[in-house]
């Protein structure tokens, strides 16, 4: 049993707004009274309480983290953090090792995180490591949108029976592999590449069964629709980091309308295209769009000036970086489901291309009116590493400091962007939002990112500080199940977290004819393929309602 | 009057030890005692000179240097169990009479490092300045960059008078190598630029990746087809970098002071903007 007293609460879902809040907590939740009033007390006073942070989208466990880790021995020599009693030791900066991860994220005073893209094939590998990333309740999103399977599905003729069946292999494939959403990238994209065929737009007929993005993207939006799934679909979408592919996003947004979706990484979708050929920001137009269109939800991936590993299953995507920046890379073709991709980046300011990015994530953020509708990710660690979120938090907080940066970027990066002309600074409610109570919403976890009674006590508590960067660097304390797991920025308890899953309802076998072609093609027999339950440690099925 | 540190060694490790803190800067001004008892990690235990050396202080006559400047450091004793020795050292002098273990000189920032006997792996791996001077042989990676790292020695002179392994000068940014003897495979490997002298015999793939920068063999060797031939000629610096050598204590045979080169460049998938010169008169 603890108490939280004298702390200014933010818990945006209740409505309570730095109000001087007691918190009462037992057995590893909220509660409205305690049965012993001589329980531990932790005093707050000075400080923000605001509910665990959750991370909607990061790449932290499964094969390509893991190729990443050892594909970048750079990454891991100066960052390393040194075994105490009760923590492990660890190395990496951008690819940190698993328990390093878990670690870090409770250090920034986050308490659940979602790895995004693993495919079912290789889900137990994500599993393994999610069950050594301490501190955090996890989950996965299963790809789907170059699956073979469902691309076949979605080619037949029959409209009734081809729904059902979809239906069917959906959640085949999602309890297979545990997971918790349905994770899209580059639909058909991805296919369409390992065919030897060019970049793919909305429309663009698709081997080998010729159906289109928007096909395969309707048709999965649809069944996460009517499978009720607790998240949207999770939507990385087509043409991400081509200059002027702002007109392929809004195009998706229009096609999905009426959809629950999620679209992720939304700063790589902003790009515009000058008279000239070059980027600029597209920010206003997509912020404008998704004003008036408040059923989507989408998070950043702001661009962090540094070192970043970008990885991704968007192959075709990889291997341009690849060319264009000569770096090292590493591709990888996952038989019938997706492909994937690894080349290790560098941010810089001064270099145009850069600069303008990292103004369209900040204007992203600031020119969507709702909190709501948006989650601040740095798409770990694509973007940037997630280390860095006290940074963004003073760049959306404090307009000066903003500003003070943007002057050392390249000097042509104004010409290009409107971020300068913006003054909006975020409050602290909204910083609870963007970080907490959307990514919970948005997820359908009605036990996070609020502080209710009922709610799980993932609780994390800031010193005020004027320099919000620092803030939100060191938490005074977090805690993770009701037990206080870093005191003063420093961890000091390290135990396993729930592992998020759903079940929906109905048939969760793979349809007879389609046993075949997995029987034919896959690597692995039937038998095999799905996730058995010793992988998880504590599973949760968060219900599909 | 100059000091002269001696640390001897008395007892073999059973394991490789990491000797990173014997540098001349860290050994300087120390009294015996604090010298004795200096960190060594000896797998995941921490030990201390003492239990591997016998150190001396002793002074230098006949120097006429003044006694502030830093001591000389000689180390006695076959020490391939030790590595790191010499690791980042950015001052001053220091000698080991017998061989070397992994890393020796690597990161160094300059003064001098001498090592009578063999070198391993990494000898002067992504050195800044500084010279490495190896009577015997050395082993693979000298002056490279370390896994994942762009850039392997970026300054300073490593001349082993025996042999080298492999990939001796990969991704090297500045500086010279010479090696006396022969050398591995792929030397040069994605070199920057600096200059590598080879008086043996190397192995395959010579300035595979090269970007720029110069390997002198004096032996003649197959290229890869991605290198050209231009001409035969006598290169204006050849002269300088003879004098250089010779001023060093790395002797070359007289005959080679005014000898032509083939001239190539490449790597063709590169630029070719590299060179690879060829000894013609051998």
């Amino acid at each position: 049993m603890l108490k939280i007293v004298n702390g200014q609460v933010y818990d945006p879902i209740n409505g309570v707004i730095g109000e001087g809040q007691e918190l009462l907590i037992d057995n590893g939740k909220i509660v409205d009274s305690l049965s012993d009033e001589n329980c531990q007390i932790i005093d707050a006073s000075g400080c923000v309480v605001m509910p665990g942070g959750i991370e909607i989208h990061s790449h932290i466990a499964g094969p390509k983290v893991n190729s990443a880790r050892s594909m970048c021995p750079e990454d891991h020599y100066d960052h390393f953090m040194i075994k105490t009693q009760k923590t492990r030791s660890g190395t990496g900066y951008t690819i940190p090792s698993t328990y390093m991860t878990g670690y870090q994220y409770s250090r920034l005073g986050y308490t659940t995180a979602f790895e995004a893209a693993v495919p079912a094939l290789e889900a137990r590998h994500a599993h393994e490591e999610l069950k050594e990333t301490p501190l955090l309740d996890s989950g996965i999103y299963t790809l789907m949108g170059n699956n073979y399977m469902i691309m076949k599905i979605l080619s037949e003729k029959d409209e009734v029976g081809r729904r059902e069946r979809l239906h069917d292999v959906v959640r085949w494939l999602l309890t297979s592999s545990k997971g918790y959403a349905v994770k899209v990238v580059n639909p058909g994209g991805v296919e369409n590449w390992k065919w030897n065929n060019g970049s793919v737009d909305l429309d663009t007929p698709v081997a080998p069964f010729r159906i289109t993005p928007r096909n395969i993207m309707i048709g999965l939006a649809e069944t996460v629709k009517e499978l009720k799934l607790p998240h949207g679909l999770h939507l990385h979408a087509n043409r991400l980091g081509e200059t002027g592919n702002f007109v392929t996003t809004l195009e998706t947004m229009k096609a999905l309308e009426g959809y629950p979706v999620h679209f992720t990484h939304l700063q790589f979708y902003s790009y515009g295209l000058t008279n000239k050929g070059a980027l600029r920001s597209a920010a206003r137009e997509i912020a404008e769009y998704l004003n008036t269109h408040p059923e989507f939800t989408c998070d950043v991936g702001q661009i962090v000036f540094g070192p970043a590993t970008t990885m991704t299953a968007d192959s075709p995507m990889q291997f341009r970086l690849h060319q264009l920046t000569g770096n090292k890379w590493i591709n990888a073709d996952v038989e019938m489901e997706t492909g994937a991709g690894i080349v290790p980046m560098m941010y810089k300011p001064s270099v145009l291309f850069n600069a303008i990015q990292w103004c369209i994530g900040l204007e992203l953020l600031l020119l969507i009116k709702d909190p709501w509708q948006i989650v601040l990710t740095t798409d770990h660690p694509n973007a940037g590493p997630f280390t860095s979120y006290p940074q963004i938090i003073r760049l959306l907080m404090d307009s000066d400091y903003r500003n003070s940066i943007i002057d050392q970027l390249h000097p042509k990066t104004t010409q290009f962007t409107n971020l300068k002309e913006l003054k909006r600074e975020y409050t602290l409610e909204e910083i609870a939002i963007i970080t907490r109570s959307a990514p919970a919403k948005a997820l359908g976890l009605t036990k996070k990112g609020h502080l209710g009674v009922g709610a799980e006590a993932d609780i994390a508590i800031y010193k005020m500080l004027k320099n919000k960067e620092r803030m939100f660097d060191s938490p005074a304390y977090v805690l993770k199940n009701g037990k206080i797991v870093v005191r003063d920025g420093i961890v000091i308890d390290s135990f396993a977290g729930r592992r998020l899953i759903v079940e929906p309802d109905g048939s969760k076998c793979l349809p007879p004819d389609l046993v075949k072609d997995f029987a034919s093609y896959y690597s692995v027999a039937l038998s095999n393929f799905a996730v058995q339950d010793e992988y998880l440690l504590h599973p949760e099925v968060i219900p599909c309602i | 009057m100059k000091t002269q540190i001696t640390l001897r060694l008395k007892e073999q490790p059973s394991i490789p030890i990491e000797a990173e803190s014997i540098i001349p800067e860290n050994l300087s001004g120390k009294s015996l005692a604090e010298i004795n008892s200096l960190p060594l990690w000896c797998g995941n235990r921490q030990e201390k000179v003492e239990d591997y050396f016998t150190v001396e202080i002793s002074e230098l006559d006949g120097d006429s240097l003044p006694a502030d400047s830093m001591p000389k450091m000689v180390l006695q004793g076959n020490l391939s169990r030790f590595k790191r020795l010499g690791q980042g050292m950015s001052a001053g002098e220091m000698e080991i009479q017998g061989s070397a273990g992994f890393h020796a000189g690597a990161l160094m920032r300059g003064g001098t490092l001498v090592i009578k006997g063999n070198a391993q792996d990494w000898l002067g791996a992504q050195m800044e300045g500084g010279q490495i001077s190896v009577e015997g042989s050395a082993g693979n990676f000298v002056g490279a960059a370390y896994r994942g790292r762009t850039q392997g020695m970026s300054g300073g002179t490593i001349l082993i008078k025996g042999n080298a392994g492999q990939m001796v000068g990969s991704k090297m940014r500045r500086g010279l190598i010479a090696v006396g003897g022969d050398c591995g495979d792929v030397l040069g490997y994605k070199m920057l630029a600096g200059t590598i002298l080879v008086a043996g015999r190397t192995g395959i793939r010579v300035g595979a990746n090269m970007e720029r920068g110069t390997v002198i063999l004096l032996n003649p060797s197959d290229l890869l087809p991605s290198f050209y031939f231009n001409c035969c000629y006598q290169p204006e610096f050849w002269r300088l970098l003879y004098k250089e050598l010779q001023s060093k204590g790395f002797n070359l045979n007289q005959s080679l002071k005014a000898t032509l080169f083939k001239h190539y460049s490449g790597d063709g998938n590169e630029g070719a903007k590299g060179e690879v010169l060829i000894c013609q008169s051998i």
